[in-house]
């Protein structure tokens, strides 16, 4: 039985590389995943080491980030050094949003890779190289980042203007350039401005002070001793760790971000695993199906059911490990693939090897294997009850579930699918994971029951959608119509792929497309004001001030927010400007006023309720200094799209938070300036200021239309490659249905069909196939998108708005789809000799 | 002799070699014979003898070695692949011993189809009447598996008449069929070539079959071999006993 079924294999080779065709790119697709994760946290971690291979101890503040750390005392750098045993000491500052203006007048913008300015020690144990020139050692020198050359254009030897946030504009001297890192090629991604240490120190803000503090010990000296000398040293919010701490630290302060991102790529390996799985399931349906009399004769002969089914498992698990094997292959190629893909999206990878860990062939072979062998469980069941009568029949095939049964079994999996489909949307979770979870368990039961029922559907569709094309296509047209509806669970085991695929990224398209109008109709609807000034992180010290000043710039206000304490809860508090907030901000204030006379509050009116608040009545904050004072609640307001709940006004702000750090301020032009002239002021106010985005509504939301555009493009090009599997999943079908026509086609070219005929005949069955997919899909998408999109709190998403065009352009990319995959089909049944297929 | 203008197909000296060296077959060796209009030819052989060669070459299914063949005026050898078919659409019409049927089109579809194919005007009382005389008038709409052999058989006869073609071509057509059945479909034949002017070869291994044909054409080792005119199915039978079949 087995020599019988490996004999059968190796004779249809075509029929082995169709059905191994979707499973090889799923593991291609799994396989990339883990690699490019793997790669770039190996790479990743390497560099950390070696950044750190150069210090034995490293001293900095204690805290869980860098963001938690404080600075440790400059003095603390000669203390160490007068360790014995200690042979280089050396500290280290940075800040980001450093830069440098050149010689066009070009400042390096706020985007691409982050901008630090840093300390040059000239130390080696800082694993900065001087490349060309020397390193800055006057308080009026700098040097550059190699990487800034590639855009930007600097001399040695010229003076240029550097911003920092805390030092504003200062002119420097330009004495060399360096790059960071161990070996020659490596860069982590940020670019750096280094200064002597002491101006790093005053300019980038932290005068007298270090961040870390970086410690070379004699090898023969005892390194604990060395250790808990220094620790006696050192205040309470600093620690000393070790170098490879200090690397291990570094590396997992990104952990978070490997597995996140790990888990973004196999989800959408996951998709394809599954549509894959639906197409490997059709094959393995139409094979068996063709080779039901074989499959007769053997049981004639004497073979069991069970002997059959294994026949077909056996020839399952080669199908898998064959695909698994090539898959592997082909997935450290599509790594590389991936990564270019991601890079053209704007993210930056470090080079470096791609390894393929044993994990990765494990989880290939999970995948390859079982998922072939659960997809094809099922038609092997049906081959083994295969009785010998009826495969020996002349009309014999495998028979098609009933539609009762079918729509019975469908529509119970359906329910279960949008039951978990709704409680993942609707349901109440205290964490993200498990609600994506019950979500994607109800989203997959409910894609297993499109493929159960679907086939009820093809019938009716396709005579739908084969109307115009049987008008138009003529003959060949209505004989396509009539083969794509012969077999409903062919036609719709080959367009579920498809659907899925479909549904997918139209779904995720009506959000986005959701997205953006509730964006857009926030700001018309609620920004009155004409400019909105934002930065990387705070605006810069006076640029409020500044702006505020001037004569063209009428109504302001600041956007500035902290966390303090309510009722025992952590709550983000809003500063803004009670006094112009109204004429900038149209935020649907139902009840009551921003009072402006000092210790008053406006409330959102869902947050006001969940407290049982009212306006007059008071509310208590608890500020990070201690201090607890009680708010007037004197407005509540009813559109929470640019507000948090709780704001107050800006001057009580400052007083309460101790603190007059700004994120964001919008502002009108005053009464009687043009738009222009208004603008044109304000761009001349912040010239200085290149990490300022100045911004009017319009560009406002042309920058957020395209930053959601983007995060959409990224995302349907991973559900596109579905479709791409889509696409293999209709050359299978139709490559095995032009083979089991072959007599047919025979007949047809004998009557006198032409071959043009033909190849017209398969395409418009391609065709009606891949719009019967992309109907439903669209179709699935529109009612998940709708659902999602109510399901999203008002604030982001308002109401569904579903992009006519795009889905149309879909239907269109469909039809492309199907006439693609009819190519190498269409021309197989026109080659076909007429002669060997009427006697076949 | 007959004038070749008159002929509505033959072949000149055609031969059919097929494989080459030691696997070399002469199908056809040599075979000049022409099919006069409305007349019914039977081709009788033993297995192998060349038969369904000598019909395909002339239908244009399959290329000559060397040699010409004719349908109407028109030497095959020198049209294209694609004017083949449309000659074949308009001109030939054919019978196999099964699977003649398309089975997603209907009866009555599967007879217009090469009027369909080729964008034609169905003659509608033509097809009318024929399918009225192959006797399938309550069976139009329905499909191949919904028709017994004999049905199905006649829904062929009535598709290579309905585009009217210069000759018909028929492989065994009754060869599926018990021998009632399959009278009938003989009849409808010869009613064709009688009634409508038809031109019909017809390949067959049975003597009774070829009895109803006005000639037979007996073919071995891919030469012909003998003829016979208005034959009966005796002399035939005598014939073939003869022939060493
Ligand atoms: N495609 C082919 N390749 C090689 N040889 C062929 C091919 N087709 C036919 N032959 C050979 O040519 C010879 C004539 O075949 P043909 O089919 O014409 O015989 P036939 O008279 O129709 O026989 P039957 O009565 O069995 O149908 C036979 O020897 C056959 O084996
Ligand atoms: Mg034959």
């Amino acid at each position: 039985m087995l020599n019988l079924t490996l004999r059968g294999l190796l004779k249809n080779k075509i029929r082995f590389l169709l059905t191994s065709l979707a499973v090889v790119l799923g593991v291609t697709f799994v396989v990339a995943a883990f690699v490019v994760t793997d790669g770039l946290r190996s790479t990743f971690t390497q560099v950390s080491s070696d950044i750190y291979s150069t210090q034995d101890f490293n001293v900095r503040g204690t805290g869980e980030n860098d963001f938690e750390r404080s600075p440790v005392p400059g003095e603390l750098v000669d203390q160490i050094t007068a360790i014995p045993g200690v042979t280089n000491v050396s500290g280290y500052v940075e800040a980001d949003q450093t830069y440098p203006i050149d010689d066009d007048g070009e400042t390096a913008e706020p985007f691409g890779p982050p901008r630090f300015g840093i300390s040059w020690s000239g130390n080696p144990i800082d694993n900065f190289l001087l490349l060309e020139g020397e390193g800055p050692d006057e308080p009026d020198e700098f040097a550059l980042d190699q990487n800034f050359f590639d855009d930007f254009n600097f001399t040695i030897g010229e003076t240029y203007s550097v911003i920092s946030e805390a030092g504003g504009l200062e002119e420097f001297t330009l004495t060399g350039t360096f790059r960071f890192g161990i070996e020659e090629e490596v860069s982590v991604g940020p670019v750096f401005v280094a200064f002597e240490p002491e101006t790093a120190q005053r300019f980038l803000g932290l005068p007298d002070q270090f961040q870390e503090i970086a410690i070379a010990i004699d090898p023969s000296a005892n390194a604990d001793e060395v250790q808990s000398q220094i620790d006696a040293l050192l205040p309470a919010d600093a620690a000393v760790i070790t170098g490879e701490e200090a690397a291990e630290e570094f590396v997992e302060g990104f952990a978070g971000f490997f597995s996140a991102f790990r888990a973004i790529l196999l989800t959408f390996a996951f998709v394809i695993l599954f549509v894959s799985a639906f197409l490997i399931n059709n094959t393995f349906t139409i094979i068996i199906g063709q080779r039901i009399r074989e499959l007769g004769l053997l049981r004639a002969i004497g073979a069991t059911g069970r002997q059959v089914r294994q026949s077909v498992l056996i020839e399952a698990l080669a199908v898998g490990l064959v695909s698994t094997v090539l898959g592997t292959i082909f997935g450290l190629g599509a790594a590389r693939v991936l990564i270019w893909i991601l890079e053209r999206f704007g993210a930056s990878f470090p080079d470096g090897p791609l390894p393929l860990e044993l994990r990765t062939i494990i989880w290939a072979l999970v995948v390859g294997v079982v998922v072939t062998m659960v997809s094809a469980y099922i038609p092997a069941r049906k081959a083994a009850k295969v009785s010998p009568m009826e495969a020996l029949s002349e009309t014999g095939g495998l028979e098609e579930a009933r539609s009762g049964r079918r729509s019975i079994i469908g529509g119970l999996v359906a329910l279960a699918g949008i039951a978990g489909t709704l409680f993942g949307l609707f349901g109440s979770f205290d964490e993200a994971t498990p609600r994506l979870i019950v979500l994607g368990i109800g989203a997959v039961l409910s894609f297993i029951a499109v493929a159960i029922l679907s086939p009820l559907l093809v019938k009716p569709v396709v005579a739908l959608v084969g109307a115009p094309i049987s008008a138009f296509g003529a003959r060949a047209g209505k004989l396509a119509t009539s083969n794509a509806s012969r077999s409903p669970q062919r036609t719709a085991g080959t367009a579920v792929a498809l659907t899925i695929g479909l549904a997918l990224v139209s779904t995720v398209t009506i959000i986005g497309a959701s997205l953006k109008s509730t964006v857009s109709d926030a700001l018309s609807n609620t920004v009155t004001a004409d400019y909105i000034v934002t930065a990387f992180g705070q605006l810069p010290e006076g640029v409020v001030d500044e702006v505020a000043a001037l004569p063209e710039i009428g109504d302001l206000t600041v956007f500035a927010g902290d966390d303090a304490m309510i009722g025992g809860e952590e709550i983000y508090v809003e500063g803004l400007d009670f006094t112009t907030i109204t004429s900038l901000i149209n935020a649907d204030l139902s009840e009551g006023s921003y009072d402006n006379s000092g210790d008053q509050t406006v409330l959102f009116r869902d947050y006001a309720e969940e407290l049982g608040l009212g306006v007059g009545d008071t509310l208590e904050i608890t500020f990070p200094t201690g201090t607890t004072q009680g708010f007037t609640i004197s407005g509540i307001f009813d559109d929470n799209t640019f507000f948090d709940n709780v704001s107050i006004d800006f001057a009580d702000y400052q007083k309460y938070f101790e603190n007059d750090e700004v994120g964001a301020l919008i502002a009108s032009g005053a009464d009687g300036v043009s738009p222009e002239d208004a603008r044109a002021a304000l761009d001349g106010s912040l010239d200085l200021y290149p990490q300022l985005s100045v911004q009017d509504q319009a560009e406002f939301l042309a920058e957020t239309e395209g930053q959601i555009d983007q995060l959409l493009a990224i995302i349907n090009v991973f559900l596109g490659l579905s479709v791409l599997i889509a696409l293999i999943g209709i050359v299978n079908t139709l490559t095995l249905s032009v083979f089991e026509r072959t007599r047919e086609l025979g007949l047809l070219r004998a009557v006198g069909m032409t071959r043009r005929q033909i190849r017209r005949m398969v395409r418009w069955e391609s065709v009606i196939v891949a719009v019967f997919g992309a109907v439903l899909g669209i179709g699935l998408g529109v009612l998940f998108g709708w659902a999602i999109s109510d399901a999203i709190p008002d604030d982001i998403v308002a109401s569904p708005t579903f992009p006519i065009g795009q889905l149309i352009i879909f239907v269109i990319a469909a039809v492309i789809v199907g006439l693609v995959a009819a190519i190498l089909p269409a021309r197989r049944a026109a080659r076909l000799n007429i002669l060997d297929a009427i006697s076949s | 002799m007959q004038t070749t203008t008159t002929m509505a197909a033959r072949t000149e000296g055609a031969s059919k070699i097929y494989g080459t060296g030691d696997t070399e077959v002469r199908a056809l060796d040599d075979v000049s014979i022409g099919f006069n209009p409305s007349q019914f030819t039977a081709i009788m052989g033993p297995s192998g003898s060349g038969k369904s060669t000598l019909m395909h070459t002339l239908a244009g299914l399959d290329p000559l070695t060397t040699g010409k063949t004719f349908i109407g005026d028109v030497e095959l050898g020198s049209l294209s692949e694609k004017d083949l078919t449309l000659l074949r659409r308009q001109k030939v019409g054919f019978i196999f011993q099964a699977f003649n049927l398309i089975p997603t089109l209907s009866a009555i579809e599967n007879i217009t189809l090469p009027v369909d194919l080729a964008k034609g005007q169905i003659d509608k009382a033509w097809v009318d009447n024929v399918v009225k005389t192959v006797g399938l008038a309550d069976r139009t709409s329905h499909r191949p598996d919904e028709l017994s052999g004999g049905q199905q058989q006649r829904v062929a006869v009535a598709r290579a008449l309905a585009s009217k073609p210069e000759i018909i071509f028929a492989d065994e057509p009754t060869g599926n069929l018990d021998s009632k059945t399959g009278g009938e479909i003989l009849d409808f034949m010869r009613s064709a070539v009688r009634e409508l002017g038809q031109t019909i070869v017809m390949v067959t291994h049975d003597a009774v079959a070829a009895s109803y044909s006005d000639r037979v054409v007996f073919l071995a080792d891919g030469k012909i071999v003998d003829e016979m005119a208005n034959p009966t199915a005796d002399a035939v039978f005598d014939r073939i006993k003869n022939l060493g079949d």
